[in-house]
């Protein structure tokens, strides 16, 4: 009998050991389990549509499907920027413009990953130049603008803005340095478009809507018109997101995913969250243009190189930065390879 | 060993310390060249747009705003705060619309500002005027007000009236916080002239300053604070001087 004990006694020890073995060898826990606390995330936005694809991936649920918990932060675009080159923020939406790519070139630690706003050719007009009704024939004639004074945002001739019009003028022997400009709020862009102080305008949504149904102006140019598959702005990732291809990437679904439900365009849902945030009437959303966002999340790179080289001619940019430098397309190409064409 | 000739060699070298710092941080990655540029690199981006002229011409349009906006504001409170300080009738009348307005955000005004005087200098042209002008008019009604009572009473006495008594008495009396009001008039109007033009200019230091923080060019950014600097140290030391001739007794070679 105790020699029965024993051999018991013996196997079982040997089989409490062999699975403590094999507990031992047993794979880690998976990195993304549902159960795994949400990754926290701080996300630029400001309540403008610009940033509709991020305001619809928070309120729609989007992150929430990838496991991620966005915390928004308000900021400009240009004051974010330096923030996710620091990595005090992990994501931006940034302009196309000099800061973005001298920021690179002198050792920001953020890369361009997803496109975000383009112009298109046959597009509506997102972001255009609004001419004074009173004077609309002869401004007409961008030969005539010589001397003109046009309002822009606080950004003036900087950016992608400054490039369409330099394009315009450049086709009418016209210099940037032969227009006026005066940097104003866009309330008091369309004064100055009534009074005649400013008979031009570059406006975007939803202020082209609201001068032409108050009857101040007329589109005369829209950015699709002057510069075709020009890329406005991008989506950009700090060095914390660059280097967790895991969360880069959920990141990047999610982003995407929205993007697919801002294309239905002025649905109700996507009204009814855009009005939220924005606090525009639903009406107003409803007439206004809605800018181009590729579902593909790709940049128009050969449009961005253009930019370069007009920003480098003006002497905003130090150098011209190439692509590998400043794009970082594996989350677009890894979401893009996995989803039904 | 007199210490005093000697007094200036600590602070100096402290600054030369954090300085020597500061570069090699900038060439070693202590800290980051984007947005702290080693301060020879500062001093390159000062002297190469000093040297093509960007910062002179800054530099006057920022001095020309200055002047005009100090000129239209601090002339007109000097002139309200001497009756105010002066007239208890006028005062009264005055002063709830002086408390009201003072404390207002002067830059909360600009769209409203904008839309009566146009997009053009008069616009920024008034805000400056509006941010030297309260300063200007507290100071000099508070410098009436507080000369002494037994002052009034020999005036008085002596039928001292209007010229004699603005400058005999009231000028005299007042200067001390006259003068402290244009130090702070031109202070609070430098702060607005360079704000104003952050956000609407296309000229002027604070232009300067949009711009190089729009290219993210933050060596230029560093640069226009330098001049700012100066400008504010410069006139200091101007209305310092002032003091000291003026009303030597108020002045600080004569504190301790």
């Amino acid at each position: 009998m105790n020699d029965k004990n024993n051999s018991i006694r013996q196997a079982s020890i040997l089989l409490f050991g062999l699975l403590a073995l094999l507990a031992a060898c047993a794979p880690a826990t998976p990195i993304a389990k549902p159960t795994d606390a949400p990754a926290r995330l701080k996300v630029n936005v400001q309540p403008y549509m610009g940033y509709a694809p991020l305001l619809i991936a928070k309120e729609e649920g989007h992150f929430h499907n990838y496991n991620i918990e966005a915390e928004f932060v308000e900021a400009a675009s240009a004051d974010a920027l330096p923030l996710v080159m620091q990595g005090q923020l992990d994501m931006s939406v940034a302009v196309i413009s000099a800061g973005l790519f001298n920021a690179i070139e002198r050792g920001g630690a953020g890369r361009v990953v997803l496109s975000l706003s383009q112009w298109n050719a046959g597009d509506c007009t997102s972001t255009g130049i609004v001419g004074r009704k009173a004077q609309i024939a002869p401004l007409r004639n961008v030969s005539t603008w010589k001397g003109l004074t046009m309002s822009t945002n606080e950004t003036g001739f900087q950016g992608m803005q400054g490039f369409f019009v330099h394009q315009l003028l450049a086709k009418n022997n016209l210099t940037l340095a032969n227009l006026q400009n005066s940097k104003l709020s866009a309330p008091a862009a369309l004064d100055a478009l009534q009074s005649g102080a400013a008979p031009l305008a570059m406006l975007t949504e939803p202020w082209i809507t609201q001068a032409l149904s108050l009857g101040y102006g007329e589109i005369l140019y829209g950015g699709q018109d002057a510069l075709p598959g020009a890329q406005l702005s991008v989506v950009v990732f700090s060095d914390r997101l660059l280097k967790s291809p895991d969360l880069g990437l959920r990141v990047a679904q999610a982003y995407l995913d929205a993007v697919r439900q801002y294309q239905h365009g002025a649905s109700a849902r996507n009204v009814e969250i855009l009005a939220k945030y924005t606090g525009l009437e639903k009406d107003l959303l409803k007439k206004i243009c809605w800018t181009t966002i590729p579902a593909d999340g790709k940049l128009n790179l050969d449009n961005v190189m253009a930019f370069q080289q007009w920003a480098h001619a003006q002497g905003q940019l130090d150098k011209i930065v190439n692509p590998e430098k400043f794009w970082d397309g594996r989350f677009v190409d890894l979401v893009n390879k996995a989803r039904p064409k | 060993m007199n210490l005093k000739n000697t007094s200036w060699l600590a602070p100096t070298f402290f600054w030369i310390g954090i300085l020597l710092i500061w570069e090699w941080s900038a060439h070693n990655g202590g800290i980051a060249r984007l947005f702290f540029p080693a301060p020879s690199v500062i001093v390159a981006a000062f002297a190469r747009q000093t040297a093509n002229g960007e910062l002179v011409i800054a530099l006057g349009y920022t001095l020309a705003r200055l002047g005009l906006g100090l000129l239209l504001g601090a002339i007109p409170g000097l002139l309200l705060g001497l009756v105010m300080g002066w007239s208890r009738a006028v005062r009264v009348v005055a002063e709830p619309v002086v408390a009201a307005f003072h404390p207002l955000p002067k830059l909360a005004l600009l769209p409203l500002v904008l839309v009566i005087f146009g997009i053009g200098e008069q616009s920024k042209i008034v805000m400056i005027a509006l941010a030297a002008f309260f300063p200007m008019l507290i100071n000099s009604m508070s410098g009436v007000r507080q000369i002494d009572a037994l002052t009034w009473e020999v005036a008085r006495h002596y039928n001292a009236r209007g010229w004699i008594l603005l400058r005999r008495v009231i000028l005299p009396g007042s200067l001390p916080m006259i003068l402290a009001g244009v130090k702070l008039a031109v202070n609070v109007a430098l702060l607005i002239t360079v704000t104003v033009e952050m956000v609407t200019a296309r000229q002027g230091l604070g232009a300067t300053i949009w711009l190089a923080w729009q290219t993210l060019r933050t060596e230029n950014l560093y640069a226009a604070l330098i001049v700012i600097a100066s400008l504010g140290l410069i006139t200091n030391w101007i209305l310092e001087r002032l003091t000291a001739r003026w009303i030597p007794w108020q002045s600080d070679h004569m504190t301790t």
